[in-house]
């Protein structure tokens, strides 16, 4: 499917990021350690991406077109073996330590090859983002705990996060949408816990997930004011998995229905009470939604790849496809724009860093504990009973509250919001334009040009359309003015 | 042709195309089943539809290039893929009436293929690049040919080709050719995997020094050109129908779904940025019909068109399709994405159709650098 004979993007001689981001420059001189973390993970992520994942995409593509349900366990097996999918538990907690500026390298470079694929393997740390929004010490203990165990022996331990419903989509995502939705799903307060009916729909892992976040109402008169935040083992009796669906692209990545009959969920479970769910989707849309457009930027310098290798070696008469001048003001025409997004979604990754999440891994109480703990005490049961008693469970909250604010995550819901749509346009345009350089011939299957076509898509719907995105990006920026 | 007739015609047209294709075509899409257009072919036979630019002395309906157009319109709202199969042989026919008359004996109704199905035709235009070369060499009043063609459509389902090559000893002179698929020293090379049309399969034929046959040279010294550039003309002009037809589908699909779909409040075809959206779909879908219809306002079969013009129009509405396609997907949300819905389909085959006949920057600077 790829040349490795040119030395660009993916297939470059070594990490690049001060490179090719030459403001790292100034940090590198200042932190160079954390600079180095995110090099390494570039330099790490890279080779997972080339030796690994680009022989098989194109062959994982194909089994899911003739089967949905069709997932490469020995890939996913392999990213495990290296702990990609747990890349941000602390690293003497068993994970691999890598901040937000790290985590956009990996997702970049994964997504370069396959953003389907990437998303297997990067999905995961819904389940410790999802945790992290309430930060009750005690939950977040188990929740790291369980992923580094399951990592330890090789099991998959996947994650849902199941905000869509068959009338919602948007109207999950916003505040005055989600006032007027029509919900499909309903919870009810019960003995011991609650109990929840209702359907989901377009689950990424929905079909694979142990667990799954939920954000139902209690209420579908008033949703907004009475949705909550559930976390739900997909064991329980009454859930299961409807249709997984058939899609365009993102083939690798699975993509369900699920439903709930009568699903029991304990009171420890309830991760958000109602009126708070809104406010917990809003927050993991502020992380998440740059990281889209990370991956958006990804695909699109992965198909800009392709296109060179193809253009490069498409003889025309006496020269090549490349020689064209038409071809070269194309490239560079993309070019400029995969630059120009890329110091934007970085810019993003180091804003997270400095301002929201993962100022929990830099706390004083935290780093304090990971560096004088001991790994074996770290992991250990009693340590988690202890996280789990009243007071530290609450400490974690009141702790992150402090840190992250509501403006905070509606500060993030903007930018991240902005750099989606800019990655995500990116990545549509860019695969167009490709498209437009390879011509039929470069069209097929073969060269992979095609697939990163099909996948581009569905990354200006997921996580927000980019229409809803810029009603957020107007009303964070321009409606307090006006 | 009479008004009245062009309009039943187009009338009889939609209605097999509602009845025949829209249901099946997305099947047909996902498993890429050619029997199915075999099928659909067969039926089509009856109303006479592959027989529609073909003369009426041999029973065909003597519909001019625009009405054909008209017609692969209508055929791409419910199907761009099989349209297109229709589209290479309409090409391929009209190129044949400017051919000599001995030569349009292959529109006999007794012309049809082992199964007793009307012959399906497709065209192959000259080599851009020379990685595949093809040439021909003159040997008394036969050619020899060997090497590869250009990619065509229908590679698997053509019966024959209208074929355009230059000779290998001077490359100034070209020939127009029939080339029978069976024939000794023709072979199908393996079809391109594409995402989209993928009904009409695309490929290349390879040829090991097959010999054409003198009646089989369809044209050679000043007629050959005139006719590779009207059978351009018409295919560019062809390609702006289809893109049209499947722009068309896609904008009404999300209209009928903004209609429906309620979203923050009130029915997603109330909001603006939808308005804006759906409204700059039927600007583009009326700007393009336009662009295609101009392409073959000059009906001037035997003389040269106006090549330029219907680049122009593949170029226009082309781009505007993959737009209108995409936004379309948009409207949808997470359902347009999903196959079942059947917007994807239309995204994925207008790409292709925007591919055809050389891309739309390469087609942009050649119409000026060929003319100059």
């Amino acid at each position: 499917m790829f040349s490795t004979d040119i030395k660009f993007g993916l297939f470059a001689a070594g990490p690049d990021l001060v490179a090719t981001i030459p403001a790292l420059g100034k940090l590198d001189r200042y932190c160079p350690a954390y600079i180095r973390t995110a090099e390494d993970a570039q330099g790490i992520a890279r080779g997972f991406a080339r030796k690994e994942m680009l022989p098989k995409v194109l062959e994982i593509d194909e089994k899911c077109s003739k089967d949905p349900r069709y997932f490469d366990w020995n890939l996913w097996k392999k990213a495990n073996d290296i702990k990609l999918n747990i890349s941000p538990i602390p690293e003497k907690m068993g994970g691999l330590g890598w901040n937000a500026l790290a985590n956009a390298a990996l997702v970049e470079e994964l997504a370069s090859v396959c953003l389907a694929s990437a998303s297997n393997i990067t999905f995961n740390t819904f389940g410790l983002l999802g945790a992290m929004v309430e930060c009750r010490t005690g939950v977040v203990m188990k929740i790291i705990h369980e992923m580094v165990d399951a990592q330890k022996k090789g099991k998959p331990l996947f994650w849902s996060w199941a905000i869509t419903e068959p009338s919602a989509g948007t109207d999950m995502e916003d505040g005055r949408a989600m006032a007027t939705m029509r919900p499909s799903t309903r919870a009810k307060k019960v003995p011991g816990g609650f109990t929840i009916n209702g359907r989901k729909c377009f689950i990424t892992n929905g079909s694979l997930a142990h667990y799954v976040i939920a954000n139902i109402p209690f209420d579908m008169s008033v949703p907004r004011e009475s949705m909550a935040t559930f976390l739900i083992p997909t064991d329980t009796r009454g859930f299961s998995v409807g249709t997984v669906e058939r899609k365009c692209g993102q083939k690798a990545s699975q993509t369900a229905e699920i439903v709930f009959e009568d699903v029991f969920v304990p009171e420890e479970n309830l991760w958000e009470p109602p009126g708070r769910g809104l406010r917990h989707t809003r927050e993991i849309l502020s992380i998440t939604r740059g990281f889209i457009g990370v991956a958006g930027l990804g695909l699109a310098r992965g198909a800009l790849t392709q296109a060179i290798t193809f253009a490069s070696q498409k003889k025309i008469r006496d020269h090549r496809l490349i020689d064209e001048e038409w071809v070269q003001f194309i490239i560079a025409d993309l070019l400029k724009r995969i630059m120009t997004v890329r110091h934007a979604c970085y810019n993003f990754a180091i804003a997270l860093d400095t301002y929201h999440l993962w100022r929990m891994f830099e706390a004083v109480p935290i780093r304090t504990s990971l560096k004088i703990l001991p790994q074996n005490f770290l992991l250990s049961t009693s340590l988690r009973a202890l996280a789990q008693r009243a007071i530290i469970d609450k400490a974690g909250t009141f702790y992150k509250n402090r840190l992250v604010t509501d403006e905070t995550v509606e500060s993030f819901v903007k930018h991240g919001s902005a750099v989606k749509v800019a990655g995500t346009d990116l990545a549509v345009n860019v695969i167009n334009r490709v498209a437009d350089i390879v011509g039929l011939e470069g069209m097929s299957r073969r060269h992979g040009i095609e697939k990163f076509f099909r996948d581009a898509k569905i990354t200006q719907i997921y996580e927000g359309t980019n229409q809803a995105n810029r009603i957020d990006l107007f009303e964070n920026e321009i409606s307090p003015l006006i | 042709m009479a008004e009245e007739i062009i309009d039943k015609i187009i009338d009889e047209c939609r209605k097999f195309a509602v009845n025949e294709i829209r249901e099946p075509s997305l099947r047909a899409d996902l498993s890429s089943d050619t029997d199915w257009v075999v099928r659909v072919w067969e039926k089509s036979g009856q109303l006479g539809l592959p027989f529609l630019p073909i003369p009426e002395y041999f029973d065909g309906a003597a519909c001019s290039p625009l009405e054909c157009a008209l017609i692969l319109d209508l055929l791409a709202e419910e199907c761009a893929g099989i349209a297109s199969v229709y589209a290479h042989h309409f090409t391929a026919c009209i190129a044949l009436l400017m051919a000599d008359d001995n030569h349009q004996k292959r529109f006999s109704p007794d012309h049809t293929d082992k199964k007793g199905l009307p012959v399906i035709f497709s065209v192959i235009f000259p080599q851009e690049s020379n990685d595949n070369s093809l040439w021909c060499i003159k040997n008394n009043d036969h050619l020899i040919i060997k090497g590869t063609s250009q990619i065509t459509g229908g590679i698997v389902l053509a019966d024959g080709f209208v074929m355009f090559l230059n000779d290998a000893r001077d490359l100034d002179k070209l020939y127009c050719l029939w080339v029978d698929r069976s024939a000794k020293g023709v072979t199908t090379g393996e079809p391109l995997q594409l995402p989209g049309l993928k009904v009409t399969t695309f490929g290349r034929l390879h040829f090991d020094d097959a010999v054409i046959a003198h009646e089989n040279i369809i044209a050679c010294g000043q007629t050959a050109p005139k006719m590779l550039r009207a059978a351009q003309s018409i295919y560019y002009g062809f390609i702006g129908a289809l893109a049209i037809g499947a722009a068309r589908g896609a904008f009404q699909k999300a209209m009928k779904y903004a209609k429906e779909r309620y979203q923050f409040g009130k029915q997603i075809v109330q909001h603006q940025e939808i308005q804006r959206m759906l409204g700059t779909m039927h600007v583009n879908i009326t700007v393009g019909t336009a662009a295609y219809r101009q392409a073959f306002e000059d009906q001037r079969v035997k003389f040269s068109f106006v090549v330029p013009e219907a680049i122009s129009a593949k170029i226009f509405c082309t781009d505007a399709a993959i737009e209108i396609a995409m936004d379309a997907i948009q409207i949808h949300g997470g359902y347009g994405y999903m196959h079942e819905y059947g917007i994807e389909k239309i995204m994925r085959d207008v790409k292709m159709l925007q591919l055809l006949g050389g891309t739309n920057p390469f087609l942009e600077v050649h119409q000026i650098a060929d003319n100059i």
